[in-house]
This record gives structure tokens, C-alpha cells and sequence, in this order.
């Protein structure tokens, strides 16, 4: 490491002749610029610098070293500045070096499977904290192997991040956590919700007293919550009635379908107007009349200013009023019975719940008044007739 | 010695410069190459007077730098106006 170039500044009288002499001499010289009159400035590799400065002596030709580059000065300074380069080579040395080790390592997703048992797996697997970051196993195969030692897992995910080693872990879920309502009890009684006719009886606790084909009448005990035998149904232990006794009963609904009627239909014009807001005001243009057609509907929506997670009360109301129309429409006969029938049907299935199920129906009546059909219909249909009722004790 | 080289060009049909002593300018731009100088023997900002075979040769300009100087070769750059070669005979 001996390159290195310097700039010398000459001042003396003799300098052409002191160029020609080093020249002769073979030294090779660049930049050689006047700097102004008297002074000139020669560069000089560092080897042949000694040659110039006894030429520069001889023709008593003042100089002074103004620039010093190459590898050779970069030494010499690094030398002056010892224990400042050992120090930032320690430096580097320990930062690689304690870069090279994990220092944490994190579990994160797991709910059930204690952090603890993780942690002894990934030990076993020969991860921990002050492990050596090049020793480590592949991340594909290490998720492979923490998965079959983790049966509760459904995936692992494994990765590094700096000194980190952070495991990701997806539980299965089970699927009692997931399922079926609980079933409470209750200290009650089941009773019959109206007079029927026993279809099924299906009963998760307690003890039945009717039978299938029974007809009970409305408040009648069905299944009794205190376990007793059939012929005492009301003494013995309380565990509490629950199930389903499906009865069969009959509905009357009397049902009315106009002939002609009326629909709101878009035109398919509208109208924009889009109001700032602030907090709970909507500040509208009071000189714009936001009700431009005969008959509309309001679509409003409102977008606030959000910055990250943060809402503002501020923001723009949009108001789309879509312009709509009256248009009249006539059914016919059949359809209007048809259409009756149908909503009967609905009807009749919101009163009778999920349990029930409609046997048979029929129009028993119907008559046309006042442009109206008007049906009296008959529905024969099984539903849940049991009613909880509380256990009564101490009388 | 001059002779010698001199016949031997003649004979082989060398060019002169690769053989002989003689100098040999290249101009080009702001850029002067002289080949087979002899010496310095005057350089200020705005003259070079070098020593060649053939007399003394002048460069007139303004700025004179001589990006690298060489035992048989000067590499001058800056605003040349002139060139001067004053013959010994």
C-alpha cells in the first residue's frame, strides 16, 4: 500500500528549467498548472516525489505539499487515529456478531395451546433464545415438524425477523365450541297452547302424560317436569320439562286481495345534492331546493373523513332523490286468489314457527265486493302446542 | 546517429516519427499532443517553449495546463492560439 499522489504548489524563479530537469530525469508530471504568476502546481505520484523535492532543493524552488490522496495517506491517517478505527472495528465485529443470534422468540394466534408447551416444542426443535441464527432448520421443514408435535394446530407459520423469530400459530377450532345451543332446564311444566289433536310427541327431559293420537285441550298438562310415574305425575324429583309435542290444529284467516292497485316505480331520473356536514348539522344551500320532482325517494349517504381508524364528524351528505312514479295495475281473478292463497301460506307459516308444517288448506269461501277478492281459507296443520309453565312449589 | 535513423526510414519507408526524433503534433481541439520533445524550456499561462530536433517549438495560449507530462510526450490543454516552430537552420 505505498500508492498515493500528491500536489506540490512551487514557488521559485527557475521553475521551466526545474520542470525540464524532472522531465529529463523520467518523471512523469500531470496537471501542471499555473496557479498565478510566481506559483505552480505539479502532481506527482507519491515513488517519485523524493526526486522532485531534491531537483526543487537544487534550484532553491520552495514548495509545499497541498493535496495528498491514495491509499498511503489513508493508512498513515488510519495509524494517527488507532484506537478510533479499532473501536469501530470492534463495533462492527459485535454487531454482526450479536445479530447472529435470536433473541426472542414470539408466539402469536394461539388461544387454547399454552405459550409454555410451544416454547418447550420450539426447544426441542432447538430454538430459543441465544441460539445461533445459521443453525437454524429450514422454515418450511421446521413448520412441517412443529405441526405434527402440535395436533392442535391446523397451520404453523415460522418466520424471522432480524433477532426475532416470530411463530404463528392457527388452532384448530372444536366443535363443541362452536355448536348447538346448551340446553338449559328449567323447573317447568309443559302445557298444551291450544286444543289439538296429538301428532308427535318428542320430549328431550321429563315425563310425557299424553300420548299420540290424544286430543288435549288448551292449559292441559303435556310433559310433566317432576319425575314421578305416570299415575303421579306431580310428585317426585323436579328435573324440568323440555321437548316438543306437535299437535294438529285447525286455522281459520280470512285473507283480502285487491283487484286493482298501485305501484311507486322509478323513472330512473335523479337528482344529486351533496351538503357538507358537521358533527350533526347538515349544512344545506338554502337557495337550492332540494325537492325537485312530484313524487321521490330520499337515498342519503354520508362519508366522513377518516384518517387511519379515526372518523371525523365531518364530511359530505349526499342526497340521491330518485324520481318515482304512480303506476296503477289491475290482476285478474284467479291470480288475485292465487295471490291470496300464497299470502295465507306466509302468513300461516310465521304463526306456526319452524317445528310446524301446513297438512291441508282450503278456500272455504270467497266473494268478490268493492273491487276486492275476499277469501275465508282453511288450514289444517301440525305445530308446536307445548307451552313451558313454571313448577309451582311449596303449596 | 541522426543519419542512420534518417536512412533507415528512407529505405524502409517508415513514417519519419516512428523512427526518427522528430516531433510530432496532434491538435486536436482544445487538446495538443507533442511527441518526441527534447526539454522544457519555457512554460508560463500562456507559453510552452519546448526544445525539439528540430529548434525550439511554440505554443501560444491562454491557461496552459499540461495534463500529463512524460519523459517523450506533453499532453497540453487550454485555449492554443498559435504554434511556432523556429528552425536551427
Amino acid at each position: 500500500m505505498k500508492g498515493g499522489v500528491v500536489t506540490i504548489e512551487c514557488n521559485g524563479e527557475h521553475i521551466s528549467l526545474l520542470l525540464d530537469q524532472i522531465v529529463q530525469a523520467k518523471v512523469v508530471l500531470s496537471h501542471v498548472k499555473w496557479v498565478n504568476n510566481e506559483k505552480v502546481r505539479i502532481t506527482v505520484s507519491l515513488n517519485d516525489m523524493m526526486q522532485v523535492w531534491k531537483y526543487m532543493k537544487l534550484h532553491k524552488v520552495n514548495g509545499r505539499i497541498v493535496k495528498k490522496v491514495g491509499p498511503f495517506f489513508w493508512l498513515k491517517r488510519m495509524k494517527k487515529r488507532k484506537f478510533f478505527v479499532i473501536g469501530f472495528a470492534i463495533f462492527l465485529f459485535l454487531l454482526f456478531f450479536f445479530s447472529s443470534f435470536i433473541w426472542y422468540v414470539d408466539i402469536e394466534g394461539n388461544e387454547q395451546i399454552p405459550d409454555k408447551h410451544i416454547l418447550s416444542i420450539l426447544q426441542k426443535e432447538r430454538i430459543y433464545p441465544g441460539q445461533l441464527k445459521v443453525g437454524l432448520p429450514n422454515s418450511d421443514e421446521l413448520q412441517r415438524k412443529l405441526l405434527k408435535r402440535i395436533p392442535n394446530a391446523s397451520w404453523i407459520g415460522v418466520r424471522l425477523e432480524g433477532t426475532r423469530i416470530i411463530v404463528t400459530i392457527a388452532e384448530k377450532k372444536r366443535v363443541d365450541s362452536i355448536g348447538e345451543k346448551k340446553l338449559v332446564r328449567k323447573p317447568v311444566n309443559l302445557i298444551a297452547k291450544k286444543n289439538a289433536f296429538i301428532m308427535d310427541v318428542r320430549v328431550f327431559h321429563g315425563n310425557p302424560v299424553i300420548k299420540v293420537h290424544d286430543a288435549v285441550k288448551k292449559g292441559q298438562l303435556l310433559v310433566s317436569g317432576a319425575y314421578g310415574d305416570a299415575t303421579t305425575p306431580s310428585k317426585g324429583p323436579i328435573v324440568g320439562a323440555q321437548g316438543i309435542v306437535l299437535g294438529e290444529v285447525w286455522y281459520q284467516s280470512e285473507v283480502v286481495v285487491p283487484l286493482q292497485y298501485v305501484q311507486n316505480e322509478y323513472t330512473g331520473e335523479k337528482k344529486r345534492y351533496t351538503w357538507p356536514f358537521v358533527g350533526q348539522f347538515v349544512l344545506a344551500n338554502p337557495f337550492q331546493t332540494p325537492k325537485p320532482y312530484a313524487r321521490s325517494v330520499l337515498m342519503r349517504r354520508i362519508s366522513a373523513i377518516n384518517i387511519g381508524k379515526y372518523q371525523f364528524p365531518l364530511g359530505f351528505v349526499r342526497d340521491d332523490y330518485w324520481s318515482v312514479k304512480q303506476v296503477s295495475y289491475t290482476r285478474n281473478h284467479p291470480d288475485a286468489i292465487a295471490l291470496g292463497k300464497k299470502r295465507a301460506r306466509l302468513e300461516m307459516n310465521n304463526t306456526i314457527g319452524p317445528e310446524g308444517r301446513i297438512l291441508t288448506e282450503k278456500v272455504l269461501h270467497q266473494r268478490v265486493d268493492n273491487g276486492k277478492v275476499y277469501l275465508k281459507i282453511h288450514f289444517d296443520v301440525v305445530e308446536n302446542i307445548a307451552q313451558e309453565k313454571p313448577i309451582l312449589q311449596g303449596d | 546517429m541522426k543519419r542512420m535513423s534518417q536512412l533507415a526510414s528512407d529505405w524502409f519507408d517508415f513514417p519519419a516519427e516512428v523512427v526518427g526524433t522528430l516531433p510530432r503534433i496532434e491538435w486536436i481541439g482544445q487538446r495538443l499532443q507533442i511527441e518526441n520533445f527534447q526539454g522544457v524550456h519555457q512554460f508560463n499561462p500562456d507559453l510552452l517553449i519546448l526544445k525539439t530536433a528540430n529548434g525550439l517549438l511554440t505554443v501560444k495560449g491562454d491557461s496552459l495546463v499540461m495534463e500529463a507530462i512524460y519523459p517523450d510526450r506533453v499532453l497540453l490543454t487550454g485555449k492554443i492560439t498559435a504554434i511556432h516552430i523556429n528552425n536551427k537552420e
